[in-house]
């Protein structure tokens, strides 16, 4: 990558943030009422754990993990990456040739050029909690990271990968949101309590499974194959993901409409 | 009766809107078996981890047709908050403001027509997959008519609440902060997520004097227990609408002797 490449992406992901900063109270405001959600999901968990101290091995603290984990790499992606939950609906309105028709490659450069501001309550959530509930330690907050980007390039080739079938189906917007709401609930439950065929689901075509497992796996009792199970999938995942948007884009047809890019 | 006759037009016009589009509705509902697949993954666990045949004085499919019956609430509620900031932020208040029936009412209107078929065809969905998951068909005649008795005033809460909410859109101009977190209140004080017969006794005595659990607790109990403190529920509910329904009219007033309506 070339050092003038290097310098636009954050230029490009700091423009985005600084349109958003334009109205901080509404930022603010934004910002702190996904925090409360966030937290009145836990309370929720603590609610159900209050009565029901273990389940299936899991205790009040692995969905904390779980939440803090889940919370942080999907804010991530739907935060920064945050037009790449609307690329359905843009691949089908003809909405890429603003983009196609720059020097830059178009994938990043439509995900970067959005910054989605409810997702920043989910990035602060996660190490809010790590710090309050998780006990941590220099060597804990390396797993956690690792295990934050783990999910969080499994989210992200997810998302590429469903909104590219937007190219071969036409309206798949309404279908890339249910999967995407689907994908996300089943991240945020324990992974144990899902058995037999569903479990096998959610370590395919739904790979919810692997964010669900990351608090056991990677936090509480680190497995290095885990690890490197999940480590491979994210990048077999992602090179799914760059095929298919290649794919797709070959296929696509301009929406001609006027468009320009300030 | 003229009133009325415009008022139930406007419902009816909104309702055909929303099933225009069958697929784009059948597509909403994969959501709803979606998260009850997923409680149904998490009640049965507990079932089995703690051995006991109730929790709460529910079996698991009558826990599962409850919570069938609380997202068949959530998820056909009403979204004031964004058509009222819409009106706001685009100036088009002005021109609903003139319209020949209150803007109070039509939004009502609106929401009874989008929001009633949306619940039934929820309620039918989750019990579907309720029936499909454990075998048993929990709702019978006596349920439903309970539900549907209990959910009418509790439509009617939820509304007032959430337009009253919405209506601050006035002030804020947005009110997506404030109708979101109340909505999560409601999932959790309202026992959305975990009946309150689960609560610990402090928090239950505490959601049980709100009126959030009258929305969405009170209802989907009726479910297993058809009829069941139903009287005294309809009581409750009928007292909350009088004092949420004063307090929605006096934000009203002030709202719209604050509004300021530019261009033209």
């Amino acid at each position: 990558m070339s050092r003038e490449a290097r310098r636009f992406w954050p230029r490009l992901v700091l423009s985005a943030l600084r349109a958003q900063l334009a109205y901080p109270a509404a930022f603010a405001l934004t910002t702190i009422a996904m925090l409360l959600n966030d937290g009145i999901w836990l309370a929720f968990w603590w609610l159900y754990f209050s009565r029901f101290p273990v389940v299936r091995g899991w205790r009040l603290e692995d969905v904390a993990a779980l939440w803090a984990i889940g919370a942080t790499a999907i804010g991530l992606v739907q935060g920064f990456a945050g037009n790449l939950p609307h690329l359905a609906r843009l691949i089908m309105q003809g909405e890429l040739d603003v983009y196609l028709s720059l020097p830059k490659p178009a994938l990043p450069h439509i995900a970067l050029s959005r910054l989605n501001v409810s997702s920043m309550g989910d990035v602060l959530f996660g190490p809010i909690v790590f710090l309050a509930m998780l006990h941590p330690t220099l060597a804990r907050a390396g797993l956690f990271l690792l295990a934050v980007l783990l999910a969080a390039a499994i989210y992200l080739a997810f998302l590429v990968l469903l909104h590219s079938l937007a190219f071969f189906l036409g309206r798949a917007d309404l279908l890339a949101e249910q999967v995407t709401i689907s994908m996300v609930t089943f991240s945020t439950y324990p992974g144990p309590i899902f058995q037999g065929g569903l479990r096998l689901l959610l370590f395919t075509v739904l790979p919810a499974g692997f964010i669900d497992s990351m608090p056991v796996s990677v936090l509480r009792a680190p497995d290095p194959l885990f690890v490197a199970e999940a480590a491979g999938f994210a990048l077999l995942l992602n090179g799914l993901a760059l095929w298919a948007w290649r794919a797709g884009l070959s296929r696509y047809a301009s929406g001609n409409l006027f468009q320009a890019r300030l | 009766m003229r009133l009325l006759r415009k008022l139930t037009a406007i419902a009816f016009a909104h309702a055909r809107s929303v099933w225009a589009y069958p697929g784009a509705e059948a597509l909403r509902t994969v959501f709803l078996v979606v998260i009850l697949v997923v409680f149904l993954a998490l009640w049965r666990t507990t079932y089995a981890a703690t051995g006991a045949a109730r929790l709460g004085g529910l079996s698991l499919p009558q826990m599962l047709e409850y919570l069938a019956g609380t997202e068949a609430v959530l998820l056909s509620a009403p979204a004031f908050a964004d058509r009222i900031g819409e009106d706001v932020r685009t100036g088009g208040l002005a021109i609903q403001l003139t319209r020949p029936v209150s803007y109070l009412l039509f939004q009502l209107a609106v929401a009874v027509g989008e929001s009633w078929p949306r619940l039934l065809v929820n309620l039918l969905v989750g019990t579907a997959v309720v029936a499909a998951a454990t075998g048993t068909l929990p709702l019978g005649p006596a349920g439903l008519a309970a539900y549907l008795a209990a959910y009418l005033p509790a439509f009617a809460l939820y509304a007032v609440l959430f337009l009253t909410l919405a209506l601050t859109s006035f002030w804020l101009e947005d009110a997506w902060a404030v109708t979101f977190l109340t909505s999560r209140l409601v999932m959790i004080l309202g026992g959305l997520l975990v009946p309150l017969t689960l609560f610990p006794p402090a928090l239950g005595h505490i959601a049980r004097i709100l009126p959030l659990q009258l929305m969405v607790y009170g209802p989907a109990q009726q479910l297993a227990h058809p009829f069941h403190g139903l009287l005294a529920l309809l009581g409750q509910q009928a007292a909350w609408l009088v004092a949420l329904g004063a307090l929605l009219a006096l934000v009203y007033r002030r709202g719209v002797a604050a509004l300021h309506v530019q261009g033209g």
